[in-house]
């Protein structure tokens, strides 16, 4: 498990605290704590976070702010806008409800690879989020491109694990409208008919 | 015959295996055979796959973490790591310092036993304190910031005086002896009830009754059991959900919405609450549990709609809180003197 997860589970009440004292609504606290928890997350990815509890308390603090700046915002014209850049994700065309059940799932699946061993999280991190290829990922965990793609294939399962005990079918997220995918889910038909492209075969000898 | 591990962990081998552009001919044959080998291959291998293009979704990820504000905070923690800063710094943390004192010492209350008098019992609160005082009845006063109440039971009345301050009073019923509530500007009368007495000064006050009924009866009215039972009669009542203003005698009485009554009573929980309050009557009710004097320069911010609520006693979350709900910022002007500005003004 990641340091931010688990840091993150430690101090989910704490996170929530920090929304509850400005947002009223349950569901509006639970959205930000995850999305909290996605941002943190996905910077722990990139770096190394030497004091994750700091840092989850901190974004939290960030978050609230800048929810707030929104909301007062909208209420008074007193306050001037200062254009902080706290929008990730295109809205453009989503509703509401639909953007708040994508987070929702993406907290789900940044969970369930926060929840893999370090380099499964890594191998697993680059292949999906990064789109490397095996021989990439195994150039930079320094192992072998079986062992990469050993490590990819056990991530999955280890994933799916995670998420069928998080209550998730994995047929339901199938239904997530297409935010940023780079191309439609594929189905199994995808690989029988791909034609015969050449190119050596990869070397699978240490199974 | 293979179980489901197997079988999955096969289906995940070639899911990945196909994934990447430099798939054999012979893999492709060899991945067909494989899967029309079994309806369970089948079914493993597209379920994973479902797996797989989900977390297509989660791109997004790869965006978030190269943010410029996960880029501050990832500068922000190797900072702190590197000069083993601990804990969180702020202009305030003095000021916060010194009225935690005071919010340590809270929960200790003085209580003076008068010896002139056995019978009266007196609790007083300082900035900042609460207390729960259980009394021989049942009967329960829960006080409120800088507050002053003695009681006294006797036969048949007990009578309380609220000198200072505020206090809510949950009454256990008994009818043979009413539970009066003595202020310099009077006295409120009830049977069975609970309602809050706070003094603004010392000819007004504001009535709030949370359940049954109390009734106000003027400092000229006479003192003995009977003839006050009497007068309540003639005196005008404040009932359940309703607040009064009571200055020598009732100046209002306006009915309170149940939220609004949960807000005013929100303090009995240790928090304050307000739902679009003026910033300068937030001040004022935040300004009676703290020794600190707030500021407002601007005019124009004192009409500021501000929502949201915090506990009472973490003095440094409160103006964390007014920083966040009203993008203000507190700057400390002298030792126990704080003034709000607008967050774009702060001099930092």
């Amino acid at each position: 498990m990641s340091k931010i997860f688990g840091a993150f589970l430690n101090n989910e009440t704490a996170i929530r605290r920090i929304f509850a004292r400005y947002f009223r609504r349950e569901e509006d606290v639970e959205d930000l704590t995850q999305e909290v928890f996605i941002k943190c997350f996905a910077a722990e990815m990139k770096t190394e976070i030497l004091e994750p509890k700091a840092f989850l308390l901190r974004s939290a603090k960030n978050l609230a702010f800048s929810e707030m700046k929104k909301k007062v915002r909208t209420t008074t014209d007193s306050i001037e806008d200062s254009g902080g850049s706290d929008v990730y994700m295109d809205e453009a065309g989503i509703s509401a409800e639909t953007q708040l059940d994508t987070r929702r799932k993406l907290a789900a699946l940044s969970q369930a690879i926060a929840s893999l061993p370090p380099n499964y999280r890594r191998a697993f991190w680059m292949r999906k989020i990064e789109d490397l290829k095996l021989a990439q990922i195994a150039a930079r965990l320094d192992v072998s491109v079986s062992t990469a793609k050993k490590h990819v294939a056990e991530a999955l399962l280890m994933c799916e694990a995670h998420l069928r005990k998080q209550g998730y079918e994995p047929g339901e997220f199938g239904a997530i409208p297409a935010v940023k995918s780079g191309r439609p889910n594929g189905d199994g038909a995808v690989y029988a008919i791909a034609g015969c492209g050449g190119g050596a075969s990869e070397s699978d000898s240490d199974a | 015959m293979p179980d489901q591990k197997s079988i999955d962990a096969e289906a995940a081998d070639w899911l990945v295996r196909l994934e990447e552009d430099n798939v054999s001919a012979a893999d492709r044959v060899a991945f067909l055979a494989w899967r029309g080998a079994s309806a369970r291959n089948r079914e493993a291998f597209e379920r994973l796959l479902k797996v797989w293009g989900a977390f297509d979704e989660a791109k997004v990820l790869a965006d978030y973490a190269v943010s410029d504000e996960n880029t501050e905070l990832l500068a922000k923690d190797a900072a702190r790591a590197r000069l083993g800063i601990i804990g969180r710094r702020s202009v305030l943390t003095g000021i916060a310092a010194s009225v935690a004192v005071l919010g340590a010492v809270g929960l200790s209350i003085v209580i003076k036993n008068n010896l002139s008098n056995p019978h009266r019992n007196s609790f007083e609160t300082a900035i900042g304190e609460q207390q729960t005082i259980d009394l021989p009845d049942g009967s329960v006063i829960e006080l409120n910031t800088n507050s002053h109440v003695e009681y006294a039971y006797l036969n048949n009345t007990r009578d309380i005086r609220l000198l200072r301050g505020e206090a809510y009073f949950e009454v256990a019923s008994d009818k043979e002896r009413p539970f009066t509530v003595q202020t310099p500007g009077g006295r409120v009368v009830a049977v069975g009830t609970a309602f809050t007495v706070r003094l603004n000064n010392d000819s007004e006050m504001d009535v709030l009754v949370a359940e049954g009924k109390v009734v106000f009866v003027p400092e000229d009215a006479p003192a003995a059991r009977q003839e006050i039972m009497a007068a309540s009669q003639a005196a005008t009542a404040v009932s359940a959900g309703q607040t009064a203003i009571i200055k020598k005698d009732v100046e209002s009485v306006d009915i309170i919405e149940p939220e609004a009554l949960a807000r005013k009573l929100s303090w009995r929980q240790g928090v304050l609450a307000f739902s679009g309050d003026p910033l300068a009557d937030v001040i004022a009710d935040v300004g009676r549990y703290t020794d600190i004097v707030i500021e407002i320069d601007d005019q124009t911010l004192r009409d500021l709609p501000v929502s949201g609520y915090f506990k009472i006693g973490e003095v440094d979350e409160m103006f964390e809180a007014l920083e966040i709900m009203a993008g203000l910022q507190a700057e400390r002007v002298g030792a126990k003197k704080v003034r709000l500005v607008r967050m774009a003004e702060a001099g930092e």
